[in-house]
């Protein structure tokens, strides 16, 4: 039932401003890390040498799967839709407080992101990022700023509520009930591309990048 | 005696509509740049960091106790000190833009209390001459809510505030700024509806075409998205401060100028070519701002 097109229509334009703000930050932020990451590889290669030997440590911390495996599939996905039920940032679903650490997030995620496909740029070339990040990428970033947006939606109901108590107001409960069914739906949304995304990364990618 | 009173009143609610030069005043666009200018600042000090720091990065070790180690402590000294002036005075300039927003919404609130106070008075005085109606009794209701619930705020606290503890209490001027600005809307609307009908039945027409569409802005939401955002949002949600004041004057004014030709429909007015205030149509010399009028 939630997820009926008019109901997911009425969701975009009720949440429009969120989703806007949330990907055009997400999006400036990537793009001025990438130039960034760009800059500080052409003034000082040394540095990619240092970046690679950290890179290259921390594969060795991690177990990745082996590509076009059902593992790696859910290696991916679950990585993905598990990132705010990780014990270290689940604080994040406290109302108010918690949007501070979103806000970091959100960033963080951005920066990783555009710094990756710069380096991955510098070190294997342009038309290889383009064909390794791209086909999931398409769908993978949608899906981060849905769940971002769920997120923001999420602590935009509950201030709300907390704070209508905190003036002696009662809550308003159709706003309520509509804020929760919208942080839902957006999520259930951002779940279902992250499955598209790690089915792309899992066995296209791959495919595309000869491996 | 009545009319002498009327005259009185009348000669008061033309006072108070001039004195808007003063208390509604309109913010331009430049003041953007307030909060645009710590993002571009920051953006300039990290490339600025990198083109200065980064060459020498490989030969650090090669550099210890030469004079080209000094050479990087001075830079990186002059990038920190650089950093810290220019934020401040970032920092010193959102103050200053606070300090206008707050002083502005207190002067006009102020102005529209003593308007709406003399304008129950005006109507007092004409339905004690020709019948009473229960109007008045709601427009002095309203008139008490505002001057209970729309109390100046101290624009030199904040600032201060703002200035030395943390450029956070930004995010609360600006949260109760817009609250206040949403919730005198809706009471000047239910104002000016009421007046409407209250003048209409002491034989007084308003023109039509005068908004009445109250404004809604959801401050949690303004609130929580430049929070996510790490504070980019800001600059939007500066932006909607900057012009929904401003266009809250633009009708208001239309409004005021609307009734007082209905008050005085003798009295012919024409706006002045320099800053639009509303003066007699024979008047030589603006009043607001002093320019000469071509007839």
């Amino acid at each position: 039932m939630l997820l009926h097109a008019p109901n997911l229509k009425l969701v975009f334009v009720r949440n429009k401003i969120v989703i806007e703000a949330i990907a055009a930050i997400f999006f400036i932020t990537m793009i001025i890390s990438t130039i960034v990451t760009y800059e500080l590889i052409l003034t000082s290669p040394e540095l990619m040498k240092g970046i690679q030997q950290v890179i290259g440590s921390a594969r060795n911390c991690i177990t990745i799967p082996p590509a076009y495996s059902t593992s790696l599939y859910q290696f991916i996905f679950l990585n993905n839709i598990g990132h705010f039920w990780n014990p270290v940032r689940i604080w994040v679903w406290i109302p108010f407080v918690g949007a501070f650490s979103l806000g970091y997030e959100l960033l963080l995620n951005a920066i990783v992101i555009g710094s990756v496909a710069s380096f991955a740029s510098a070190t294997r070339g342009a038309a290889y990022t383009i064909s390794g990040l791209t086909p999931h990428g398409v769908i993978e970033l949608p899906a981060f700023i849905l769940e971002f947006a769920g997120l923001a939606c999420w602590h935009i109901t509950m201030t709300r509520a907390i704070y209508s108590k905190l003036s002696g107001r009662s809550v308003d409960r159709p706003l309520f009930s509509e804020g929760i069914k919208d942080t839902i739906v957006l999520s259930l949304l951002s779940v279902a591309l992250f499955a598209v995304a790690a089915a792309v990364e899992t066995y296209v990618t791959p495919r595309l990048l000869g491996v | 005696m009545h009319e002498n009173d009327e005259q009185e009143l009348l000669r008061r609610l033309e006072d108070l509509v001039a004195r808007r030069a003063l208390t509604d005043r309109l913010m331009g666009s430049a003041w953007m740049l307030i909060p645009v200018l710590p993002i571009l600042l920051v953006i300039a000090l990290v490339a600025g960091f990198v083109q200065a720091i980064m060459p020498m990065v490989p030969n650090l070790r090669g550099l210890q106790g030469s004079a080209a180690s000094s050479s990087l402590l001075a830079q990186l000294v002059g990038v920190y000190a650089l950093a810290i002036v220019s934020l401040y005075a970032a920092l010193f300039l959102l103050s200053l833009a606070l300090y206008y927003l707050i002083d502005r919404r207190n002067n006009h609130f102020k102005r529209q209390q003593l308007l709406f106070k003399t304008l129950v008075k005006y109507l007092e005085t004409e339905t004690k001459a020709k019948s009473a109606h229960p109007s008045t009794t709601r427009l002095a209701e309203l008139c008490e809510d505002s001057m209970f619930d729309e109390q100046g705020r101290s624009a030199g606290i904040w600032t201060i505030l703002n200035l030395f503890v943390t450029p956070m209490v930004s995010l609360i001027v600006a949260f109760n700024l817009t609250q206040d600005l949403c919730k005198h809307d809706l009471r000047q609307i239910d104002f000016q509806e009421t007046l409407i009908s209250a003048l209409a039945e002491i034989g007084v027409t308003l023109p039509s075409s005068v908004n009445l569409k109250p404004l809604k802005r959801d401050t949690i939401l303004l609130l929580l998205l430049t929070i996510i955002t790490g504070g980019l949002f800001w600059i939007y949600w500066f932006h909607i401060l900057l012009k929904d004041y401003n266009e809250h004057f633009a009708n208001q004014a239309l409004f005021e100028d609307k009734l007082l030709a209905a008050l005085k429909p003798t009295q012919q007015v024409k706006k002045c070519g320099t800053c639009g205030g509303s003066i007699p149509e024979n008047a030589r010399f603006c009043p607001f701002c002093g320019k000469p009028q071509t007839s």
